[in-house]
């Protein structure tokens, strides 16, 4: 049997739980007073979200997985595309908005992200502790250097760009 | 008439000028520059139009719009790299004809479609959205509710291979919606005992969060991963002057007129989108076309059924917005936020509340369609130019964007902690196949839907619910009935279609 739906239900299904049974009693106080409680919607949403996720995983294992296709290079335009489209869109019917990545290529480990997040991090704590203007410079300078910049100048240049923009807001009163 | 007067010059005003101007200026940035698509971009400028007058800040969105629907050609044609995904259906025809010396042809009749599809979808939402909404006038509560999980399921069965997982997104946005002050009772929900939460999850935050965001980790991510196999490479670009003739207009006009048509019809219809109406456009177009063309090697009438139906998909998806208050796209989903920031709810109130306004946003929108005329014919190849940004450009000052975009909303740095927050999220649900665009829409129009919920709920125990008192909500409930069958059928056949293939 196929491990996959029964572990996606199961994270799904057991965030619902954890949200029905301990997140809404102890986060929404259900005043019945007038009209509907206060926790009804939450509580019916939850279940919803259950009930497909059951469905969901019913329907995958019913169902025969498909082979995985063979990747796609990355010049052809389909290929690009489908990059480009499996980031945002205003709608992304079959274009790969799916947890297999676009083109049927295997989907990138989790380091890339984990490296860029902690990156981000740093700029972050550095607008809190350092404020906007000088947090901005160096949020851009650690983002460009995580993706592999290394010219002096270049990296110079951001920092500073990255300073005025973030310094626009003060002197534009926004 | 007074009214029409009053509106056509809120829109012709200095100040609303130049914002359209601006706005269509960014959007052919945003559209030529692969990184960054025109819902992020739209997230991320909402809050730059905070000082400006509604008309002057809905003009500059919809100028971002429009224009970086137009922009987005010019990757696809110069460098085969789409600047927006609804462009990628350009880069079948458009690429060949760059190849060929032709891509300044290519170019212009992208630009000479974009703009006849968007001006005549913008005059079908001058026509339509006004009777429109005097008929939602006529919805209740009840009808609202079916016609909001009818659009929820419908997007969210066209929003990916499955459709439980975007019914479950849909569901989820839903579920985030209801973080805040409950509406009767003012109880906080989910807040978590933070007084920042009692106004519900920032909108912003939340849009430019698992848009704008989670894309640049996505871009950055995919830009590393080539990094590391090696396979990164700058294309460069062809260019070579062409003309073109009045005869070739002639002989691509009726598929201009066609595909504008589909983006029309995808635009009104929540859910479907841009891509999907490029795309549509194109397989039409070449079903229908004549012999002698030259599909799949450089046909113009390819790139014109692409960008004529995009362009049109954008004003088409402002009906049911301004009709029933119902984003029919995420571009559509953002501008509510910036109707509400200025203090403006979307909806068929809008005409009777707002009409001068209403007024300076439609003359506000056929400037914008000559301004991209004028602006985009004039600086074609600068923008081809723009199109050459290395991603370790766009990712830091876009990220830094999203950043300062969240905080100018609440001037709190727990704005941008949400922003980040989404973005994972954002990140993690697409990554496992879930649509953060049937998300996005379900957080948008959560509130109403609890609200016409409850109302619901409310008519139902005092007078009850007698289906010949509802006729539009029952024909609602049966065509999401009749979607969720067709989806589900769809995705299951799709499944054992590919399984039977393994075999």
């Amino acid at each position: 049997m196929r491990t996959g739906p029964l572990v996606e239900f199961a994270v799904v299904g057991g965030l619902c739980a954890l949200a029905y049974f301990v997140l809404i009693p102890a986060q929404i106080s259900a005043q019945g007073g007038i009209g509907l409680r206060a926790d009804v919607v939450p509580r019916v949403v939850v279940v919803a979200i259950a009930l497909f996720a059951f469905l969901h995983m019913v329907a995958r294992l019913t169902i025969a997985a498909p082979p995985s296709a063979p990747a796609a290079t990355d010049e052809t335009a389909t290929g690009e595309a489908a990059s480009v489209g499996a980031a945002s869109g205003d709608a992304l019917p079959g274009e790969a908005a799916t947890g297999e990545a676009p083109s049927g290529e295997a989907a990138p480990p989790w380091r890339y992200v984990a490296r860029l997040l902690a990156v981000i991090a740093v700029g972050y704590a550095a607008i809190l502790w350092l404020g906007l203007v000088p947090g901005g410079a160096i949020l851009v300078l650690v983002i460009t250097l995580a993706l592999g910049e290394r010219r002096p100048l270049r990296l110079g240049l951001q920092a500073l760009g990255g300073a005025a923009v973030s310094g626009l807001i003060p002197l534009l009163g926004l | 008439m007074s009214m029409i007067v009053e509106g056509f010059g809120a829109a012709l005003a200095p100040s609303s000028l130049l914002s359209i101007v601006l706005g269509v200026l960014f959007g052919y940035l945003v559209g030529v520059i692969p990184g960054l698509s025109r819902p992020a971009a739209l997230s991320i400028a909402v809050p730059l139009t905070y000082t400006m007058s509604p008309v002057s800040a809905i003009a500059f969105l919809i100028g971002i719009a429009k224009a970086s629907a137009a922009g987005g050609a010019t990757g696809a044609i110069l460098l085969n790299t789409p600047g927006e995904p609804s462009s990628a259906a350009t880069c079948f025809e458009g690429y060949p004809l760059a190849k060929a010396g032709q891509a300044t042809k290519a170019l212009k009749v992208a630009l000479y479609a974009s703009v006849f599809g968007d001006i005549c979808a913008t005059i079908v939402l001058i026509a339509l959205a006004r009777p429109l909404a005097s008929f939602a006038l006529q919805m209740g509560p009840v009808e609202m509710t079916a016609v909001m999980i009818f659009a929820l399921t419908f997007i969210a069965g066209l929003s990916g291979s499955a459709l439980s997982r975007g019914l479950i997104s849909g569901t989820l946005g839903i579920l985030l919606a209801t973080v805040g002050l409950d509406p009767e009772t003012a109880t906080p929900r989910l807040t978590f005992g933070l007084v920042e939460l009692f106004d519900g999850v920032p909108l912003l935050a939340v849009t430019v969060g698992m848009l704008a965001f989670t894309e640049m980790l996505v871009q950055a991510e995919q830009y590393l991963m080539k990094m590391k196999r090696g396979t990164h490479v700058e294309p460069t670009p062809h260019r070579h002057d062409q003309s073109l003739s009045l005869a070739e207009l002639k002989r691509v006009a009726p598929t201009a007129v066609q595909s504008t048509g589909v983006g029309i019809a995808a635009g009104i219809i929540p859910g479907l989108g841009p891509t999907i109406g490029a795309f549509l456009a194109y397989s039409i177009a070449r079903r229908t076309g004549r012999p002698g063309d030259k599909w799949g090697k450089g046909e113009i009438k390819g790139v014109v059924a692409t960008e004529a139906a995009d362009n049109a998909v954008l004003p088409a998806s402002f009906i049911p917005l301004f009709a029933i208050g119902l984003p029919g796209s995420v571009s559509a989903a953002i501008l509510v936020a910036a109707f509400m920031l200025h203090g403006v709810a979307p909806g068929p109130l809008i005409f009777e509340q707002h009409p001068d306004l209403m007024y300076g946003i439609y003359a506000a929108m056929l400037l914008a369609s000559l301004a991209m005329l004028l602006i985009g014919r004039v600086g074609l190849h600068l923008f081809a130019r723009i199109g050459d940004v290395p991603l370790t450009t766009i990712v830091p000052f876009v990220v830094l964007f999203c950043v300062l975009g969240s905080y100018l909303e609440t001037h709190t740095f727990f704005s941008i902690t949400v922003m980040m927050a989404m973005g994972v999220l954002g990140y993690v649900m697409q990554r496992f196949g879930y649509s953060v665009v049937t998300f996005l829409i379900g957080f948008v129009v959560g509130p109403l839907f609890e609200i016409s919920l409850r109302q619901s709920l409310v008519i139902a125990k005092t007078h009850g619910l007698s289906p010949l008192d509802h006729p539009i909500a029952i024909v609602f409930a049966v065509l999401t009935l009749g979607a969720v069958v067709v989806f589900a059928r769809e995705s299951l056949s799709n499944r054992t279609a590919k399984a039977a293939e393994g075999e």
